[in-house]
């Protein structure tokens, strides 16, 4: 079973991620110019990845924290830990960038990338192909790839669809490995398994 | 408090004026993000500000735990 959070991953997300992919195809061709447009079509992937990673994790959370909340004794007690375990949260202020995500679960007392590297082999690898897909998209988003290619930030250093697929699926195996994590926590703390 | 409640359960929008209907919360806030029914059980979750627009501080509440009242 799996959270709503990573059902509208699996579902709404991936929708919108083919979306970009028909629009490739629909682009071909070798003509001038197509090199250009599947250019900013690859940025308008990088920044769809970015954000909707975001709202899957922003979710996931909402969803664990409803579920520790509901383990509350009574009604004053739950909207406490509703309220404290969701305000100022990094997710509402940053990207989806593994700082942001550990922040947040932190809450819930976890280590989540400790816990998320052990859960399934290759997602170390996977967490830095998200940092480099944050990277990208903040360069793209504040008009800044020149100056970050000058530093050194990116890496790769230019995006192709093959970038965007392969980082489209880390992220699928990074947000299954998330709400497994997150589901185990809940049974840790001695609650129900909520999904 | 001075607000005039309203029925409770019922679904909340985007600039609803809410109140905690639970013990021992006195506030009173603006609804600023319809979450949808991301609850464990299906309820609706909304994020929502308790006072001024840039100072005013934001957190997730369950729809259920909060009535709707007049602005």
């Amino acid at each position: 079973m799996a959270s709503e959070s990573l059902r509208e991953w699996q579902t709404d997300a991936w929708a919108a991620f083919d979306e970009i992919e028909y629009a490739h195809r629909a682009v071909g061709g070798t003509k001038p110019g197509r090199r250009f447009l599947t250019q900013q079509l690859n940025y308008a992937y990088t920044a769809l990845l970015a954000a909707r990673f975001q709202g899957f994790a922003r979710s996931l959370h909402t969803q664990a924290v409803n579920a520790v909340a509901l383990g509350a004794h009574n009604a004053t007690y739950r909207l406490l830990l509703q309220r404290n375990l969701t305000r100022h949260r990094a997710l509402e202020r940053h990207n989806a960038h593994p700082n942001s995500i550990a922040e947040d679960f932190a809450r819930l007392g976890l280590d989540i990338w400790t816990l998320v590297d052990q859960e399934r082999s290759g997602n170390e690898e996977r967490r830095r192909k998200l940092w480099a897909l944050i990277t990208w998209r903040n360069a793209i988003a504040h008009d800044d790839i020149n100056g970050k290619l000058e530093k050194g930030a990116l890496e790769p250093t230019t995006i192709s669809l093959g970038t965007c697929r392969g980082w489209r699926s880390a992220l699928n195996v990074l947000a299954t490995s998330l709400d497994k994590v997150a589901a185990d926590q809940c049974q840790t703390l001695g609650l129900p398994r909520p999904w | 408090m001075a607000h005039a409640q309203q029925a409770r359960h019922k679904s909340l929008k985007v600039g609803d004026h809410v109140v905690a209907n639970v013990p021992g919360f006195n506030w009173s806030g603006v609804v600023i993000e319809d979450r949808g029914n991301l609850g464990i059980d299906g309820g609706q979750i909304v994020m929502i500000r308790i006072g001024d627009e840039d100072d005013g501080e934001q957190f997730e509440v369950r729809a259920d735990d909060l009535d709707r009242v007049a602005a």
